[in-house]
């Protein structure tokens, strides 16, 4: 393809259109680029450059077919399609497949044995421990770097591990674990069933029953047995035969190796599972009086035009007030509801009394980006979050692959003004949600009731007691498109 | 990996709620699925090939996430990230020298100034009223060619026309839709 150039470092008609394409479609030449690159020393030609760029770049986010983000550290768990990655991954492939047709396999012909996390609570990973998850798998060689909290492991045959930072612990097999430091328990409830844990100083072979360990910095080991019984052998002396130590006994291999049973009780006492969230109840938990409700706004956020300065009752709605919102909020007239694009709060003006219980609801949906949340506001910052008081995020998506199984980042819901007095461990739940805020003025505190389509997933005290809550608020986070509609208050009395 | 200086920050530039759940995973997720596209176009108007892009995109959030724990939420995400974009789009460049792309002094040039984008979200609207404004063969063509199903030389093929013809075509579709773009924000700004 011909074109004319233009002046040593001026563009000609088309000229610099011509080729910033020919970069785009991939056959630029040497020669192209340098007089590209003799056009983007004026400042008109790279804004021109920037803003094909830039139509260039959203076209292929919105069309290319891409691949899935995947974040991992571990090469056979590739990004899957990275020419890089992928070339990597092969490499090390086939030094794994070279080095088990040396040694063998040790599960051929059988199916492969798996190690899954299954639960974690108040669990700190080490930067140097991949981010492991609940619901990932773990292979042989796989390490935890656990600087707190827990860590739950289903190992084959039915034998769970539960691990307590810090702590350290290597999987040599799927039924052979390396403690270099730190608290563990097992429990093995299968006849037959195996586990072996090695620790600097001690082997623990266990055939059927229930123990815990506890590997100091110096390397000393702690045994407790709580069902059954276990071989206890000292590392420093491998040809001696191993204790047995039974039900309800405890035994101490020293730093130096020397094996003895105590009568000590344990430095604290053993975690044999991992707690588990609680199950999202039915409400029925917070007051509510049908015979003396009544609805103080009703907004379902349906037509078009822009949402700032309107009021529910332009949609049919009822209640006081206009609404304080971004200039670029506005009510799409395709989906027929609020469509936020901009960071902000939309906030209508409501203020809660003593001796009463309101029901404040919305519907939200994110299609992109990050959340948007519904609460109370304490003053008319549309810039902002806007969110002081009681307020519940929703996410795109809960579940996110952040390593080679998906990982859950909940939804959540919060008491106090940004981040303060989060309420339970946060819900999973995404597409278009009913989300409902109960707030029961009537006690000396003010109590909170988080629902998510009529299930309560959580509830707290509102701690200073909702002082000067002027506002119903939504509120999206940067760079996320929502939709949002049905906004409602209702209030009842006790009877 | 020393992250470059030049592309962060000392303006905040986060309204505080990026501090999110625990200030600590989870606010660092919730920025980086906030600011991925923006991460990409920035890749995008450096590196221009699609392919090149996805790689870069994906070792530039494999990167973020392995430093996750060095995200400080009271500084902007965005420019953080773009230095690690711009580290991996170096990389990258120095990699693979057999194809054509601008030279490390032109993308340093480029980095600063694609960096700030404050009309990212209007620059998205405005697109799509402007793919709205094209022919349905037009959107339909730039569609196919962006899809990267096929390549442009079977494309070309199926509409018995030649791979020039076919890449001068979509130059011109292309260049329709970025005065179009520039033009609506030009009205947006003097409304």
């Amino acid at each position: 393809m011909s074109h004319t150039p233009g002046a040593a470092g001026t563009a000609d008609n088309g000229e610099l259109a011509h080729l910033i394409a020919a970069l785009c479609d991939g056959h630029a030449t040497t020669a192209d680029r340098d007089r590209l690159e003799l056009l983007l020393a004026q400042p008109t030609a790279r804004a021109e450059y920037i803003s094909t760029m830039r139509v260039h770049a959203e076209l292929l986010w919105r069309w290319h077919r891409r691949r899935p983000l995947r974040l991992t550290t571990r090469p056979l768990v590739p990004l899957l399609g990275s020419r890089l990655v992928w070339a990597a991954a092969v490499g090390v492939a086939a030094a794994c497949l070279l080095a088990v047709s040396l040694i063998g396999w040790p599960w051929a012909g059988k199916s492969k044995p798996a190690i899954r996390l299954t639960a974690v609570a108040e669990a700190r990973l080490a930067e140097t421990s991949p981010p492991y998850g609940s619901g990932d798998m773990l292979a042989p060689g796989d390490r935890i770097d656990l600087e707190a909290g827990l860590v739950e492991l289903a190992l084959p045959a039915d034998i769970v591990v539960v691990l307590e930072g810090p702590a350290r612990l290597e999987i040599r097999e799927p039924n052979d674990l390396q403690l270099d430091q730190g608290r563990l328990t097992a429990t093995l409830t299968r006849r037959g069933s195996g586990l072996t844990v090695r620790t600097p100083t001690a082997v623990v072979t266990d055939r059927g029953t229930q123990f815990g360990l506890d590997v100091d910095t110096a390397g000393r080991t702690d045994l407790r047995v709580f069902q059954g019984a276990v071989e206890l052998a000292a590392t420093a002396d491998p040809g001696s035969q191993p204790a047995v130590v039974t039900a309800g006994n405890a035994a101490e291999v020293d730093a130096d190796g020397r094996v003895a049973l105590v009568d000590r009780p344990p430095r604290k006492a053993f975690v044999l599972t991992v707690p588990r969230p609680e199950p999202a109840r039915p409400q029925t938990a917070y007051p509510w009086h049908p015979a003396t409700a009544e609805t103080l706004l009703d907004d379902p956020l349906a037509g078009d035009g822009r949402l700032a300065g309107s009021s529910p009752a332009d949609r049919g709605g009822s209640g006081l007030g206009r609404w304080l919102a971004p200039a670029d909020w506005s009510l799409d007239p395709v989906t027929g509801v609020l469509r936020v694009r901009s960071t902000g709060a939309a906030l209508l003006p409501f203020q809660p009394e003593a001796g009463r219980v309101y029901r404040i609801a919305a519907t939200l949906q994110v299609l992109e980006g990050s959340w948007a949340a519904i609460g109370l506001a304490t003053g008319p910052n549309i810039a902002t979050a806007g969110l002081d008081y009681a307020w519940m995020l929703q996410r795109q998506t809960t579940s996110l692959r952040l390593h080679d199984t998906a990982r859950t980042i909940p939804n959540a819901a919060y008491l106090g003004p940004g981040q303060a007095g989060r309420i339970g461990r946060g819900d999973t739940r995404t597409g278009s949600q009913r989300r409902t805020i109960v707030l029961d003025t009537t006690g000396p505190s003010w109590r909170v009731f988080f629902l998510v389509d009529d299930l309560l997933i959580g509830s707290g005290d509102l701690s200073p007691p909702a002082d000067g809550i002027s506002h119903v608020a939504l509120s999206v986070f940067e760079n996320t498109v929502a939709t949002i509609s049905d906004v409602r208050v209702d209030v009842c009395q006790p009877e | 990996m020393a992250e470059p200086s030049d592309l962060q920050s000392d303006d905040s530039g986060d309204d505080g709620r990026e501090r999110d759940i625990d200030g600590g995973l989870e606010g660092f997720v919730d920025a980086l699925v906030s600011h991925q596209r923006d991460i990409y176009a920035f890749i995008a108007t450096l590196l221009t090939q699609a392919a090149d892009i996805e790689d870069v995109y994906q070792q530039t959030c494999l990167a973020l996430w392995k430093k996750r724990h060095q995200y400080d939420p009271r500084r902007a995400f965005f420019p953080w990230a773009c230095g690690f974009a711009k580290n991996e789009t170096l990389k990258q460049i120095r990699r693979s020298s057999r194809q054509v792309h601008l030279t490390e002094g032109m993308l340093e040039l480029l980095a600063g100034a694609a960096l700030a984008d404050p009309r990212a979200e209007d620059r998205r609207v405005a697109l799509d009223a402007c793919l709205d404004k094209l022919s349905r063969p037009q959107r339909e063509l730039l569609r196919t060619c962006y899809e990267g199903s096929r390549p442009i030389k079977a494309i070309a093929s199926s509409m018995t026309i030649s791979a020039a013809a076919l890449t001068m075509r979509l130059q011109r579709i292309r260049q329709t839709v970025v005065r179009c773009v520039e033009k609506t924000l030009a009205a947006w700004e003097g409304s």
